[in-house]
């Protein structure tokens, strides 16, 4: 399962809506598991119930009891809650190349980054925006220690989910903060710098929206 | 010269215009705003990285502008 961790699936919920959202695989089956039993991605994509035109569907209630005792899905009824589950596309990509097509046809100059690997032309931005003693630190603990205009501490740590820790003045964690780029498919360090942006400038935003599990 | 840099799948990638012509503003300022209505935010980056801030409309005048795709909670 762990590979599957930054999976998005679309879904919409047959009954209420026909808009598509997205959720994490993660959460997904965290909310489809109620008895915190597990299941593999595969396992879920082969027990996902088939209607006649080949669109899957999945019962928010199949999972309810553990895999191992978890009843059939039933057959699938319109009043019934169910998912259309499949992998999603990664659309922010698209979203710029369409962009970039639009702008080069006015003249104006684009350029790739010229490092080659993505990974590596994120790490080259993001040390655009450290400082030395943070960039030391990144290289030797693979974290970045920021103290926002707010005077609030957090340590960023090399991931994409819940790797947000924030300290109180005595240096004791206080918070996990999971406030991550919805393009899980971008390299770690631009989610880092995502991060590190809206942490100094746009922190009670930043707040709002992510999910803050305090520290008891 | 202006900069955008937008983050995604391959990394950055830089857009450039001169805040001279203004036909390369005109195609900069729509760019920017189809970012933002994508969900992405705009951090402007001032000269030796200080004096940033989110930005939420477009100024011929900046001098670098990063492009993060949208946020959302875990």
């Amino acid at each position: 399962m762990p590979e599957y961790n930054n999976t998005q699936i679309v879904y919409s919920v047959f009954s209420d809506s026909t808009t598509a959202c997205t959720i994490s695989f993660n959460d997904l089956t965290n909310n489809l598991c109620r008895d915190n039993s597990t299941i593999s991605f595969n396992d879920l994509m082969n027990n996902l119930c088939r209607d006649n035109n080949g669109s899957c569907f999945y019962y928010s209630d199949y999972y309810s009891g553990t895999t191992a005792n978890a009843q059939p899905p039933r057959q699938l009824e319109h009043s019934s809650v169910a998912y259309e589950l499949h992998e999603q596309v990664p659309e922010a990509g698209a979203v710029v190349d369409e962009i970039l097509q639009e702008v080069v046809r006015y003249g104006l100059h684009v350029s790739e980054n010229p490092v080659e690997s993505a990974s590596d032309r994120a790490r080259e931005l993001l040390n655009e925006f450290l400082t030395d003693e943070q960039r030391r630190i990144y290289d030797k603990k693979q974290y970045i220690e920021v103290v926002t205009p707010s005077g609030r501490s957090y340590h960023l740590h090399r991931s994409y989910m819940r790797n947000i820790l924030e300290y109180n003045a005595g240096g004791d964690v206080i918070n996990i903060i999971c406030g991550h780029i919805a393009e899980t498919e971008c390299p770690v360090e631009d989610n880092l710098l995502a991060q590190l942006f809206h942490l100094t400038f746009n922190e009670d935003e930043f707040r709002r929206i992510a999910n803050i599990v305090p520290i008891i | 010269m202006g900069e955008m840099r937008v983050m995604g799948i391959k990394g950055d990638t830089r857009i450039s215009w001169d805040p001279t012509k203004k036909v390369e503003v005109k195609v900069a300022r729509k760019t920017f705003e189809r970012l933002i209505k994508e969900g992405y935010t705009a951090f402007e980056i001032g000269k030796n990285n200080e004096k940033s801030s989110m930005v939420a409309e477009f100024d011929p005048e900046s001098e670098k502008l990063i492009f993060v795709p949208q946020i959302r909670g875990g």
